[in-house]
């Protein structure tokens, strides 16, 4: 592609140094056929404005016609007008080969154009019309073959007819050029199949990061980057069409609005991407100010401006990202790195389509980060999975095990010997828990309500056990708030065990007081003070017995409040205590769920 | 016979009460209730007894070092447990038997019935004796013992090296927990199988067990077949 340009470029010069008479052309098809000049470009040409209908003819002359260089700057003048005249004679050295026929190559004859060659309709792009309602816009760009017989070696015309009702405002020079018909269309083709490769690229990214956002983690941030790799699609498939496709002129007109729409977008989705995949404060600010921003560019037609803003920015959200220590920060600075250079690269023509290399590699980054992310909170996922089981165990374990299902049976057996109605009573609160039990087994919060119940239920099963009056009381609990299960039923069971070997009589109370940040429930208990018997040191075994039920209401709590509750256990005047503080203000948007 | 029942629930404590008066009836001279492992140690402080039935989980304690301690005195014990897990660990430290809760009169008897029997222990797993010393309980493991010599109510227990310590268990509640290795071959001594080397005759039908080390033993009359047919 370079050698194109350069060759092209040095041969315009060439020919403006040395002034020979421009309009004229020598067509080598064997310098043609080694590559160093595939085509030729056709910039200086006889010009006429108007129309003729003999303008045609090689009879005519056009010595006296005005002279156009299709590079300078006041070409567009000449363009400007409803219809022109090019001319251009045209020496082929030597007849190209039947296999290998020349092509004429061109763009932006708009809005429709006829192509003469010595004086025979070559080529007819739309339908040249006295009226705008008469015209039809033809191909922005075409590749028209010159047959064989046609291209024999000797000087040939070449006129253009053109014809502008539809945008006699154009911007933009046609360009013309003569070339080998199959290079040119290999041409084309290579750049079909890279933009066809980079749109395979990001629509791939589009379509795992949507799945991503759909069934995975609904975080804005993965649905921005998927609109975000969607927008580079659009906009590399627009690039492509108004570059090399053959589109009529005013689809031509519409695709480029859409591409520059594209550009501002792109960049205004990366910013958004970046803003909330870095969870920057003021999330809803940054993205409105970055949105009108983009407007007023938009307005004012700064694409190039726009795009390096937006760069820019994206640079300076990665680098606060990474000394805020955000995860996937590096990346991001890494690919937005590969960006900035793919693109000067690109820009600088060195390499072909380096804007969307450029992207490739930060989409590669990001989406390494993201995926990487996504890893890793699956396996926290999984952990929590099996964390709730493991709970789910305990607590159903906790139901069936030993000490407590022999004593109790051992304990009804005497009843029922003893006292059959106290038995009875007993089989009551022992069904009772269990059915309290199973109820909640697979929950992960219960209302406070039924464990509550099961409270009771284990109180009046340990109150027979025990030959103690167990109580429980309340202070400042409605009933409907949702609580872990059987926390309070493990801290009443360890109270039980571990304090009242000798009372007649036992008093819990839980209370619930709001605070700042949350809630706070208090069990007290009056039970004895566990005061480690020295002579069988059994302290350490103590606190670690009092430690497995801990343990099991710690778990739960991570588990419905996850770094959000802290949990005191200790001695109080005349009795034990243990205070729980949720610190979460959505416990009571939980508690309405 | 005297039992101590240490057990922290009420109701299981008045059951095990309940069949060992069925049981037992006349042989049993008193039976008390303790709740906590204080209340335990104090009654045994100022009574005599002959069988402690021990909860091995009282008020969130580990029965464990209960156990150790009991089983450093003379009296046997019987663990009566939920936790059928622990049983493993209870006989290695000693205890006469291992009675799963809920408790049946058949198996209570049976554990009783073990206490009377003077057989030794067969299939005994007793791993380590437990010796009250001024400064705390220490562990013997049974392998340390080359032979037990009786005076009076405690045992002189004779370690592999040489050394002695004293037990407050008699030869005969010895004999009843330690595994079949231990042999009785006299009134006064249960020796080690594995240090015994072989016999010495003093002619009339009176021998001596000579051991590994050179030392002798008494053997009586009545137990040399038994003991001859055992020696490795």
């Amino acid at each position: 592609m370079i050698k194109y340009v350069i060759s092209v470029l040095c041969l315009t010069l060439l020919l403006s140094l040395s002034g020979i008479a421009a309009q004229q052309i020598e067509v080598d098809v064997d310098e043609l056929q080694t590559a160093e000049k595939p085509f030729l470009w056709l910039n200086l040409w006889h010009y006429h404005k108007g129309d003729q209908p003999n303008w045609s003819s090689t009879v005519v002359d056009d010595t006296q016609w005005g002279s156009l260089n299709l590079e300078d700057k006041n070409a567009v003048d000449a363009i400007q007008h409803t219809g022109y005249w090019l001319r251009q004679y045209i020496t082929i050295g030597e007849s190209p080969p039947k296999h290998s026929p020349l092509a004429l190559y061109y763009t932006n004859l708009r809005s429709a154009s006829e192509l003469y060659w010595d004086g025979e309709l070559l080529y007819r792009s739309g339908k040249i019309g006295l009226t705008l309602q008469q015209e039809q816009p033809g191909n922005v760009r075409s590749i028209v073959h010159i047959p064989t017989h046609l291209a024999r070696a000797g000087e040939h015309l070449l006129a253009i007819r053109v014809s502008n009702h539809h945008d006699v405002t154009a911007q933009d020079p046609p360009s013309i050029a003569i070339g080998l018909y199959d290079d040119l269309l290999t041409h084309r083709y290579q750049a079909k199949s890279a933009a066809s490769f980079i749109v395979g690229i990001f629509l791939t990214a589009v379509l795992f990061i949507s799945l991503f956002f759909v069934g995975f983690n609904r975080k804005p941030a993965y649905l921005l980057f998927s609109l975000f790799c969607l927008v580079q699609t659009v906009k590399v498939s627009l690039v492509y069409l108004t570059s090399y496709g053959e589109l009529t002129f005013p689809v031509y007109d519409l695709a480029i609005a859409a591409m520059h729409l594209s550009v501002y977008l792109g960049g205004l989705l990366l910013v958004a991407f970046l803003l909330d995949n870095f969870a920057i404060p003021n999330l809803r600010y940054w993205v409105l100010g970055c949105a009108a921003v983009t407007l007023v560019f938009f307005l004012l037609q700064l694409r190039v401006l726009h795009i390096a803003l937006s760069i820019a920015l994206a640079f300076g959200l990665s680098i606060y990202a990474l000394t805020h220590k955000r995860k996937g920060a590096l990346l991001s600075i890494i690919g937005l790195i590969g960006y900035s250079l793919f693109s000067v690269l690109g820009n600088l023509k060195i390499i072909n389509f380096g804007y969307f290399v450029g992207i490739i590699f930060f989409v590669v980054c990001m989406a390494f980060s993201l995926g990487s992310r996504m890893v890793q909170q699956t396996r926290q996922h999984q952990e929590a999975i099996l964390r709730s089981a493991r709970l789910e165990n305990e607590l159903l374990k906790k139901h069936i095990q030993p000490h407590f299902i022999m004593n109790s049976l051992m304990s009804l057996q005497e009843l029922l010997e003893d006292n059959p109605q106290q038995a009875s009573d007993f089989i009551e609160a022992l069904a009772e828990e269990f059915r309290g039990f199973s109820q909640m087994a697979g929950e992960k919060r219960i209302a406070i309500g039924d464990e509550l119940a099961l409270c009771e239920a284990h109180l009046s099963i340990m109150s027979h056990r025990k030959r103690t009056k167990f109580t429980l009381e309340t202070e400042g609990i409605v009933g409907d708030e949702r609580i872990p299960p059987a926390i309070f039923h493990t801290l009443i069971e360890n109270g039980i065990t571990h304090g009242y070997s000798q009372q007649q009589q036992g008093r819990f109370l839980l209370s619930k007081t709001a605070t700042n940040s949350g809630v706070r429930y208090q069990l007290f208990n009056d039970g004895e003070i566990a005061v480690p018997v020295t002579s069988v040191s059994t302290a350490t075994q103590n606190e670690s017995d009092r430690g497995t039920g801990l343990k099991y209401v710690e778990s739960r709590l991570q588990e419905s409040y996850p770094d959000a509750w802290t949990l005191k256990s200790h001695a109080v005047d005349n009795g034990w205590s243990v205070t729980i503080e949720i610190h979460d203000n959505r416990v009571s948007e939980r508690k309405a769920s | 016979m005297r039992i101590i029942v240490v057990e922290d629930e009420p109701l299981v404590a008045q059951r095990i009460v309940r069949l060992s008066k069925q049981i037992l009836r006349s042989d049993l001279v008193s039976i008390s209730i303790q709740s906590t492992l204080e209340g335990a140690i104090n009654y045994l402080q100022e009574h005599c007894i002959d069988l402690l039935l021990l909860d091995l989980n009282l008020n969130g304690k580990d029965g464990f070092e209960v156990l150790k301690q009991a089983v450093a005195q003379a009296f046997h014990t019987v663990i009566i447990s939920a936790n059928t897990d622990k049983a493993v660990a209870a006989f290695e430290f000693g205890v006469l038997d291992f009675v799963s809760k809920p408790v049946t009169v058949k198996r209570l008897q049976t554990a009783f019935e073990r206490y009377h029997s003077s057989e030794t222990g067969a299939a005994r797993s007793t791993k380590y004796l437990s010796i009250r010393k001024p400064q705390g309980l220490t562990l013997i493991d049974v392998e340390d013992i080359r032979y037990i010599q009786g005076s009076g109510i405690y045992a002189e227990i004779h370690l592999q090296k040489g050394e002695s310590e004293l037990h407050d268990k008699s030869l005969n509640v010895l004999e009843s927990i330690l595994p079949a290795s231990f042999i009785r071959i006299h009134r006064s001594f249960i020796v080690n199988l594995r240090d015994a080397s072989h016999f010495r005759s003093h002619g009339g039908s009176k021998y001596d067990l000579v051991l590994h080390n050179a030392e002798t033993l008494p053997v009586s009359r009545t137990r040399y077949k038994y003991i001859k047919h055992r020696l490795p």
